[in-house]
């Protein structure tokens, strides 16, 4: 199996480097906050606090998830010392992945039940077919 | 309306049940195994057929669960009508919440 084939919904990666073994122990968000020991869905989280079980609010549940753990909302994913970013991809109005910069502008990030991934551009993630992750729509930020 | 589909199901051999379960989770896995949200993976036709399957499937997905942590406890809920308490500190722990479930199917006798 080719790699372009086994991440058949990351149609634009190619520089990029496989930096984990494959997990269901933990997903996008919890390793977006270094957590790589839960699944963390924001938006069943979100649902039980507010009793909504439409999960009608995917984007804010996600917000809502970084601003509990110090990021703010922030213009843009440019490297600045001191502070780490993430980046938030949303396709049809909802969140679908979110990426953490990393020290060397590279970004890190966890596929789902697959390997986390170092990429050197959010663009790379981009795709708005079957199954892809939209594109960055939120960056949020907090010191280091 | 969701009756007869789970009757005609009812009737049909374990094996051939596995089978069916086996080509829709291997879909369903291959479509949505990238993604982080729970409710964006259980929209899914396979994920929704599978529950459609009715009680006759539960052990069949406790099974999957024995060999491997998985997204099937919304499916097991939705089936079953029943959802066994997760202590706050286990949420979103995989393994923690499949030995719950696990443990559900064993107390209800559909795993030994």
């Amino acid at each position: 199996m080719t790699l372009g084939s086994r991440y058949w919904w990351l149609p634009n990666l190619s520089e990029f480097n496989v930096t984990s073994e494959r997990s269901e122990e933990y997903n996008c968000f919890a390793w977006a906050l270094g957590d790589d020991s839960r699944w963390i869905d924001p938006t069943a989280d979100y649902a039980q606090r507010t009793s909504n079980v439409s999960n009608d609010f995917p984007i804010d549940s996600v917000v809502e998830l970084f601003l509990a753990a110090g990021y703010e909302v922030c213009g843009d994913g440019r490297l600045e010392d001191g502070y780490e970013k993430v980046a938030i991809y949303v396709k049809d109005g909802e969140a679908t992945h979110a990426a953490r910069q990393l020290g060397d502008r590279r970004w890190t990030s966890k596929l789902g039940k697959y390997e986390d991934i170092e990429h050197d551009s959010l663009d790379a993630l981009n795709g708005e077919g079957f199954g892809e992750y939209g594109s960055v729509a939120l960056f949020m930020v907090r010191p280091r | 309306m969701t009756n007869a589909p789970q009757t005609q199901i009812k009737s049909k051999p374990t094996a051939e049940l596995e089978r069916e379960f086996q080509e829709l989770a291997r879909k369903w896995r291959h479509d949505t195994g990238h993604f982080s949200i729970v409710s964006q993976m259980t929209r899914h036709p396979a994920y929704q057929r599978i529950i459609e399957m009715g009680e006759p499937i539960i052990p069949i997905i406790l099974k999957d669960l024995q060999a491997q942590p998985d997204h099937w406890f919304p499916a097991l809920a939705a089936i079953s009508g029943e959802s066994p308490p997760i202590p706050k500190e286990d949420r979103g722990r995989m393994r923690a919440i499949t030995k719950i479930w696990l443990e559900w199917g064993k107390a209800k006798g559909y795993i030994e």
